[in-house]
């Protein structure tokens, strides 16, 4: 049964998913070699979830068929995929927070029949025990999944794969959330489960991280497959181009306006911001940004400075349903267009209008309710928004968090050139991110702050242990 | 076809109650004939139907108001009950002397509803209590407490049945209320006027000012309203608040309206049938004045239905309300059914 | 004389918690599935009007009290079919169906029994004390056991925790909490033969007198756990138990009204709300 060296183990023919007339998957024909690992890149909304979606079950396609180990394939569900020996670890852990670890893999391996026995917990754990003396993992396993670190929860999530014995397994941006020293860690394991005769495929937008780690590479844009080849044919600033279908801009901005007129004095946390400068928070989710956050809101409050609100998380905390543009707006500037108790809809409407033209948001329609819109188009929007009155300071929290590099690009020269005029207080738990923007930046771990550091004072593995808390 | 979809599900709810009603030996389309008709009878008869279309727009206005910022109000009950006893009270006691007094009665009246609601308010903002619970316990004490306060404060010694004294006269709305006299001395009173006043200045109200648009962003996302500086004790305040003063006015429609007394048991639910108006009027400010007059048009038949029929009670309008809450909530899923439009992509 | 008077509230403690109990154990398996529940007052009427019919009729209390778990069980189908079929709102049915129970049950007495009111008293001969107890025994080991022990009872969980890793390994979070709510309405049914069939000897209108809502509150308080939920049910029953000591003894009656005497539960609970907080971790997809 095994296929010669030149068979594919899964090809995907001529696939193509389509919602709401739009396509997110066109045409798309992709061999993947059994044992390799295979990276999928490509922008947000550039289709490659989706992609692993109908491969995962979890989306059935429009047209097009796939084939595993040459014959037909056609999930129409989790589960057969599962059946199938296919594992999908998402990106946004699939557990139950409230229960224990090991309540969340006794789940994972069990099934729709015969629901009424007990569940067989001293078997799951041995299992479990193997895998995790295998990989020399630490869990303990009757803890409370909110309890473990962010990354003991990621190797929970790989470990209710793995019980599975999977032969394909599917790892959608998993070292978003890592230190780059956890980055690191679970690449050479990536490269393990290889040798071990696995099939991987990573979707992944940090593209030094495939050149180490990837066989082969396929690059998807707007939905469409623009190149798929082995890794080592291609360049790491090709791919970025063959992504985004034009040249990325360099990252590095010069610093540089920064002046020493403190503008925001904060005495309790020792932070004080300086006019002309952003100034970076990094580190990984969970440690304390949430939290400091909400004390920065409650000090600028207090110190009735003007500010503008970049939330960490733009639909659970940015995004009210069913409501228009202009609505947003108004309820961010409140005062600006309501006078003798009612609001002013023409200069409302104008002024919406403007913002949108000059943000680049759209569709352009003021009545358009937010939620409607793109990632991107919102966060372009609220953007825009937290900016219109020119606040003292901008709070920007993980600002291109989810959306795509178009829009990416636009806010990172927002910031910039927004800094020139005040200050930026940004929180980002992408690294990148903060070391490219930052001019002075903190690190916290464990809601404790490590810094400020100047810019180009640690290089990217010591802002790592900082991050992981290897430096105390 | 969306906006449809609670008409045509209050005509399957008819349809399904008069169903029901075969399995107790009834005639359906005798049951339909009643229920449809009987509203109409007579200039006495559709004076009665307003009057319960006032109660039901103020009873639906006290579910929708909080509905828009996001709360399930289901204390109406016990805010009625408390409010009519103590509109009851004031009216035997306060002095009448010019008409300023019924104004102070009725602004007194509608402060007992206000801080009966605001008890809600209160445990949700510094309790985290849920808004469900408390309402329900809330019924229960508020009504008890009508009960004893009836019977032992303020009993009528002319009748054997537990209720209050009257009122004084000049308190009540009889030969100087015209709609009163042109309905033949039924139970409607200008407080009719007064619910589609209310419902069009909350209309207004909701559409035209920074509060409206305020509460609706609450509703849609409490979170993001407190991240904008919204202050829950606004929100709560002035939603609840609203509530307990509409239940307040339900109390003042029967007391200074209709019976000019507070009888116990007067209310046949008038708290919980305000959901099913709300819901029917999709929480649309206007459209609560076109649902509570149908809603008040098939009460008032099943109310009939007792002596119209041999097996089937008043309590069938209970049946027929629960009916179509069921019928019109689940309409959205036929009418309005479709995927999620924007599918996340990545 | 204190003695006797103790030893009275005890036991009438423990009379009055049952039907409490078994709500709360009804209410925990559809909350805990991620059904926001408020017709457990139906599924208690619908229980105390079959287990007093069938008991009348067939002079058999078990029988009365399968009824009761079967009929509030099917009543418990309509509730399903709205929420989780129909997508409606889980508190806008729940309303529905209580309104619903409350209408349906005088007419039904009415074609039955000719009367609005109460049901005849159950033959007072078959009264057998010990059943209800036996039957919460079993109820209570059988609950602890399928939601701590069983697969079943750990993917009910995670239909109210995360509905998405249930769907990843192919079981359907809806025929879960389908399952739960049936299971709920069966248990809350019985908790309904009890008020008539051992807290009385017939059945009364509006009988429950919000004890579903009570036995809500008893679980919303416990943080939704099952145990503790019971244990605030207990105390409930004492609320309840205290309410009928002072009504009965005639020195308390005579200076406190009646009517504040039975606000007693209720009040309890609304002072529990306010100076007990409750631990605050329901179900993360709960609605």
């Amino acid at each position: 049964m095994p296929s010669s060296e030149t068979a594919s183990f899964i090809e995907f023919k001529n696939i193509s998913k389509v919602f709401d007339e739009h396509f997110a998957c066109r045409d798309i024909s992709l061999k993947i070699q059994r044992g390799t690992v295979h990276a999928l890149v490509g922008e947000n909304g550039a289709g490659k979830s989706t992609l692993m979606k109908i491969l995962g079950g979890l989306l059935p396609a429009t047209s097009g068929t796939i084939l595993l180990s040459e014959k037909i394939y056609q999930p129409t569900s989790a589960q057969e995929a599962f059946q199938n020996y296919i594992a999908f670890i998402h990106q946004h852990f699939v557990l139950a927070d409230n229960l224990t670890a090991l309540d969340n893999l006794v789940l994972s391996s069990s099934t729709a029949g015969s629901v009424l026995q007990k569940k067989p917990m001293q078997q799951i754990r041995q299992k479990a025990h193997a895998l995790l003396k295998k990989f020399s993992w630490t869990i303990d396993l009757d803890k409370v999944v909110y309890k473990l670190s962010i990354g003991q929860q990621q190797r929970l999530e790989i470990l209710k794969a793995l019980l599975q014995s999977p032969e394909i397994i599917i790892f959608d941006e998993p070292t978003a959330v890592l230190t780059p020293q956890e980055a690191t860690e679970l690449l050479h394991f990536i490269l393990e489960l290889k040798t071990q005769g696995k099939t991987i495929i990573l979707i992944s937008h940090k593209l030094h991280e495939i050149k180490k780690v990837a066989d082969n590479i396929s690059i998807l844009r707007h939905g469409e497959l623009v190149f798929t080849d082995a890794a080592n044919s291609i360049s790491v600033s090709e791919i970025a181009e063959k992504m985004i279908g034009r040249r990325l801009e360099s990252h590095q901005r010069a610093s540089g306006h920064m002046t020493k007129k403190v503008i925001f004095q904060w005495g309790n946390e020792n932070i004080s911001l300086m006019k002309g400068e952003i100034f970076g928070v990094a580190g990984v989710e969970g440690n304390g940004q949430n939290e400091l956050i909400s004390k920065m809101l409650n000090e600028l409050r207090q110190q009735k400075l003007s500010y503008g609100d970049i939330s960490e998380d733009r639909v659970r905390l940015s995004v009210f349903e069913n409501l228009s543009l202009t609505e947003h707006m108004l309820l961010k500037h409140p005062h600006e267009f309501v006078s003798n108790g009612v609001i002013q809809k023409e200069r409302l409407e104008a002024a919406t209008a403007e913002l949108l033209a000059r943000w680049d948001v759209r569709p352009g329609v003021v009545t358009q309710p937010l939620h409607e819109l793109s990632g991107g188009n919102q966060q372009k929007f609220i953007v825009g928004r937290e900016l219109w009155n020119e606040p003292k300071i901008l709070l920007a929290a993980h600002p291109t968090r989810g959306v795509d590099l178009g829009a990416q690009q636009k806010i990172h020269e927002a910031l910039h050139e927004y800094k020139k005029l005040n200050a930026v207080f940004l929180v980002s738990s992408d690294l990148d991110e903060v070391i490219g923007l930052a001019d002075r930046y903190i690190v916290l771990y464990k809601n404790k702050i490590f810094g400020p550091f100047q810019k180009n004072e640690l290089n990217e593995m010591q802002i790592g242990l900082y991050m992981a808390g290897g430096v105390s | 076809m969306k906006k449809a979809a609670p008409i045509i599900g209050l005509i399957v709810g008819i349809a399904l109650a008069c169903l029901l009603a075969l399995f107790f030996r009834e005639n359906p389309l005798h049951v339909l004939k009643v229920l449809l008709t009987s509203s109409y009878n007579s200039k006495f008869d559709f004076g009665l139907t307003l009057f319960y279309t006032t109660c039901l727009i103020f009873s639906g206005l006290a579910f929708s108001i909080p509905m828009k910022a996001g709360l399930f109000h289901i204390g109406a009950e016990g805010q009625i009950i408390f409010s009519a006893v103590v509109a009851a009270y004031l009216g035997h006691v306060l002095p009448f002397d010019t008409s300023f007094s019924i104004l102070l009665l009725c602004v007194l009246t509608a402060l007992a509803g206000f801080l009966a609601a605001y008890v809600i308010a209160l445990l949700k903002l510094y309790r985290q209590a849920h808004e469900v619970v408390v309402a329900i316990m809330l019924n229960f004490i508020l009504s008890a407490f009508a009960t004893w306060f009836t019977i032992n404060r303020l009993q009528n010694p002319n009748s054997q049945n537990p209720e209050t004294h009257l009122i004084q006269p000049s308190f009540q709305f009889l030969n100087n209320d015209f709609l009163k006299v042109y309905f033949e001395q039924s139970a409607v009173s200008s407080f009719f006027l007064v619910a589609i006043l209310f419902c069009i200045v909350l209309f207004i109200l909701e559409q035209k000012t920074l509060w409206g648009l305020q509460i609706r962003a609450y509703g849609s996302n409490p979170l993001a309203a407190r991240r904008l500086q919204i202050s829950d004790f606004k929100i709560l305040t002035i939603s609840l608040g609203l509530a307990g003063v509409c239940s307040a006015l339900v109390g003042l429609t029967e007391v200074l309206g209709n019976t000019f007394q507070f009888k116990i048991g007067f209310s046949p639910q008038y708290g919980f049938l305000g959901i099913a108006v709300a819901l029917l009027a999709r929480n649309n400010f206007l459209g609560i004045i076109a649902s509570a007059f149908l809603m008040a048009s098939l009460h008032k038949g099943a109310s009939d239905l007792d002596l119209e029929t041999k097996f089937l009670t008043r309590d069938f309008s209970l049946i027929l309300q629960a009916i179509i809450i069921f019928s019109v909530a689940s309409s959205y899923y036929f009418f309005n059914y479709r995927f999620k439009k924007k599918v996340k992509l990545d | 004389m204190i003695d006797s008077i103790f030893i009275l509230l005890i036991l009438s403690t423990f009379r009055m918690s049952l039907p409490l109990m078994f709500a709360t154990c009804g209410g925990y398996f559809s909350e805990k599935s991620g059904v926001a529940q408020i017709s457990l007052e139906a599924f208690l009427l619908v229980g105390a009007f079959t287990a007093a019919s069938v008991s009348f009729f067939s002079g058999t209390l078990l029988l009365g009290y399968l009824a009761a778990g079967v009929m509030a069980a099917l009543f418990g189908q309509i509730f399903c079919i709205f929420t989780l079929k129909l997508k409606a709102h889980s508190i806008i049915v729940g309303t529905a169906l209580n309104l619903l129970v409350m209408g349906l049950i005088p007419i039904v007495s009415k074609s039955v029994f000719d009367s609005t009111g109460s049901t005849p008293s159950i033959n007072a001969d078959n009264v057998y004390y010990a059943l209800p107890v036996t039957i919460l025994i079993v109820t209570i080991t059988a609950a602890f056991w399928l939601s701590n022990r069983t697969i079943w009872g750990l993917q009910m969980k995670f239909a109210g925790e995360k509905r998405l890793a249930l769907e990843s390994i192919g079981v359907n979070p809806i025929i879960r909490q389908w399952q739960a709510v049936t299971l709920c309405a069966f248990i809350t049914g019985l908790g309904g033969a009890v008020l008539s069939t051992y807290l009385s000897s017939n059945y009364s209108p509006l009988m429950s007198a919000g004890r579903g809502f009570i036995a809500l509150a008893a679980l919303i308080f416990a943080g939704w756990s099952l145990r503790r939920a019971l244990l605030v049910s207990l105390f409930f029953g004492f609320c309840e138990a205290l309410q009928i000591q002072l009504q009965s003894n005639q020195l308390i009656s005579s200076r406190i009204p009646a009517e504040f005497i039975q606000m007693i539960p209720y009040a309890a609970t609304l002072l529990a709300l306010i100076f007990l907080r409750a631990k605050n971790n329901p179900p993360a997809e709960l609605r």
